[in-house]
């Protein structure tokens, strides 16, 4: 007897019943697509045809099984759903009474009956829940997501997922510290490119480290390295483990020799050449620095006449880009100028490289 | 007569007098009582359902007449018992007394007291001490009374109709729980509107007396409770009324949260017999063949709130046990899971 109640209503909630299940099948499908396509873009391979006929296997296979298992609407369940049409559990009690032929039960199933006529099949509408509908979206944004990114890691146009995972999982680079210091003072070490002080420097191992050049101070010497490399420029390569580099620089002494001579006399100056007496007297042949003048220093092969003839060359600049008169002052230093180039001259017969 | 003499077969006659009775009954009791439509309708349900009404109000509000106006309707011996703090056990079950034979020899003779009617009024049962109240115990929940270690069975059907008065509380005596708990409904007697304030003085200008007519006897009473005993109750109703009376125990499996803040002690299983027993009555006069999750939710009140033990917050925060209901009926109408058998 319900049975014949109910087939209005039965096909209405057996509706919803498909919906449901096709909804709780979809979420199976896209589920099994996303971690199929994850699988599948993990590995590298050229299947990503694959996930989608799992996910579309998954999904039909438990669509139809939920439907049978859960969704299909029983007679109680209809009962529930047609008394919240306001039967007030009359035809959830008519269900229990079915097989009641007691008075009460009779009169029970009549006014259930009389009050079934009174509700319209109608307003007994599909009920699908929120949570259902968002699962099955935000699962379908996963899945079909995620097999486009296994399509386009197939393709060659983004990196796969063992790549990647190689990629991070290569080990850090290890790295290496220079300390650059002074023995005591007496000059500085320069980043040779920006000529700024560095105190250190990290490099990856077997990387090459960055040019640096010990630059002293005026009045002071560059005497070498505590590797006993002795030139001021270095570029360190192939770094594999930490160093500290010293510079030492050494004050220089009037007279412009350096101490140390083994005879007891002071020793020659770096840029001397051979040939020359090593007893703190100019040196003869080409490079010779001379007697020591604090503004006369040979500095990496190159005489160095300090600061004074530069600020004149600066005057002198000056002055003739202003078309000015010249001082007594400057005509002194350019007289002077020539007259050192002169002496030279004379001397060794030769300007040298010492003329700069 | 005692109720299992009623034959529990039920035939279109028996729910035609239950109806005919129920219109009686209410249309008698209107022309005593003004207004107060849940109540005379919440103490009739009760009556018919065999259970016993606690009826607080202020005096005035015509608790008395009202219970008076139905001791006349159900055409039953009817007893008045003012409670007061030096009434006796005594004088409430009655008591052995000394009676001489006609040849002089003395012997014990059973005086029996005014509990021995069918419809009691206990009025301003409160004002009785704890002892003279617990004389009504045994009489409420299992109709017999014991005087001098002999059982004596009441005549059914036997109802206790108390009132007690909310304010006014120097010396009175609370009914202790188990008291209380032997009360079916406990119904609060809210004071008349206007236009009742109106019809009862005109009519209280006419006669103070009652002037319902008797429409029903004690065994037609008996046949209308075995008639709404019949009602069925599906299963999912049963076990919503079930949940509603756990719901009021804040350590219950599937307590409200309503009771974990607010309750002290829930209900008792007789909440929910009674919570039953009133539905099937509840459903007939309304013309339905089942019992509703409505109808569980409407007497959820009055069958709940003496029965719930509040607890200091909720007299700190004066919420009151109806408040407090009232959030139970709401939090397990709106849990689908409790209106489902799983």
């Amino acid at each position: 007897m319900a049975g014949e109640l109910f087939k209005k209503y039965y096909s209405r909630l057996a509706r919803e019943g498909i919906i449901k299940s096709a909804l709780v099948g979809m979420i199976v499908g896209f589920s099994t697509l996303f971690l199929t396509s994850i699988v599948l873009w993990l590995i590298n391979e050229d299947l990503f045809w694959l996930a989608f006929i799992s996910g579309a296997a998954a999904g039909a296979v438990v669509a139809p099984v939920l439907y049978y298992k859960k969704f299909k609407p029983t007679t109680k369940e209809i009962a529930r759903r047609v008394d919240e049409l306001g039967l007030e559990e009359r035809v959830l009690t008519m269900t229990e009474l079915e097989n009641d032929q007691s008075y009460i039960a009779l009169r029970q199933r009549e006014d259930t009956v009389a009050a079934l006529q009174t509700v319209n099949a109608g307003l007994l509408s599909i009920v699908v829940s929120i949570p259902l509908i968002v699962s099955t979206c935000v699962t379908g944004v996963f899945g079909v997501g995620m097999s486009v990114v296994t399509a386009l890691s197939s393709a060659g146009v983004i990196e796969s997922g063992r790549e990647i995972i190689e990629e991070a999982m290569k080990p850090l680079p290890e790295y290496f510290d220079i300390e650059y210091e002074v023995s005591g003072e007496g000059g500085r070490i320069l980043n040779f490119e920006t000529e700024e002080e560095i105190p250190f420097q990290a490099v990856e191992k077997g990387k090459n480290a960055i040019p640096v050049i010990a630059v002293p101070d005026e009045g002071y010497i560059f005497v070498g390295w505590s590797d006993q490399f002795e030139d001021p420029y270095r570029e360190d390569e192939n770094i594999t483990q930490h160093m500290t580099l010293i510079a030492e620089f050494a004050e220089l002494m009037d007279g412009g020799d350096m101490p140390g001579g083994e005879d007891g006399f002071p020793g020659d100056l770096p840029g001397d050449l051979a040939g020359d007496q090593g007893n703190g007297k100019p040196g003869q042949g080409p490079g010779a620095g001379g007697e020591f003048i604090p503004t006369n220093q040979i500095i990496d092969g190159e005489t160095f006449y300090g600061h004074e003839y530069e600020a004149a060359f600066e005057d002198v600049l000056n002055v003739l880009a202003q078309n000015a008169e010249m001082s007594d002052r400057l005509k002194q230093l350019i007289s002077n100028y020539f007259e050192t180039i002169k002496t030279t001259t004379s001397d060794d017969g030769t300007s040298g490289s010492n003329s700069n | 007569m005692n109720e299992k003499d009623v034959n529990v077969t039920v035939g279109q006659n028996d729910i035609d007098m239950f109806c005919k009775q129920c219109a009686d009954i209410f249309e008698q009791v209107g022309r005593d009582v003004i207004g107060q439509k849940e109540v005379v309708e919440g103490t009739i349900v009760a009556m018919i359902a065999g259970g016993n009404v606690l009826l607080e109000g202020v005096p005035g509000v015509g608790k008395t007449r009202l219970v008076r106006s139905l001791g006349r309707v159900f055409d039953l011996p009817f007893a008045r018992i003012q409670f007061t703090p030096d009434l006796m056990p005594a004088d409430v079950t009655g008591t052995n007394i000394i009676v001489k034979d006609e040849n002089g020899n003395s012997s014990f003779k059973f005086q029996p007291g005014p509990i021995f009617s069918n419809i009691i009024l206990a009025d301003e049962i409160n004002r009785a001490t704890p002892k003279t109240q617990s004389a009504l115990l045994e009489a409420m929940q299992e109709h017999t009374v014991t005087v001098m270690g002999t059982s004596r069975k009441l005549e059914e059907p036997f109802f206790v109709l108390a009132t007690q008065n909310p304010i006014e509380q120097d010396g009175t005596y609370p009914l202790p729980e188990a008291q209380m708990d032997r009360f079916m409904f406990k119904l609060i007697v809210p004071n008349p509107s206007l236009d009742e304030l109106m019809q009862i003085v005109d009519m209280t200008q006419k006669t103070m007396a009652e002037v319902a007519e008797s429409v029903c006897n004690g065994e037609q009473l008996l046949r209308m409770r075995a008639t709404a005993n019949q009602i069925p109750v599906a299963e999912e109703v049963l076990r919503y009324a079930m949940i509603m009376t756990s719901a009021t125990h804040p350590d219950s499996e599937c307590a409200s949260e309503a009771a974990k803040k607010y309750i002290r002690n829930g209900a008792s299983p007789r909440a929910g017999q009674a919570l039953i027993s009133a539905a099937k009555v509840k459903a007939l006069i309304k013309g339905r063949f089942n019992v509703a999750f409505s109808d569980i939710e409407e007497l959820a009140y009055p069958v709940l709130r003496h029965r719930i033990k509040l607890n200091f917050e909720a007299i700190a925060e004066r919420v009151t046990a109806d408040d407090v209901i009232k959030m139970i009926v709401e939090e397990v109408s709106k849990n689908p899971k409790y209106k489902k058998v799983k």
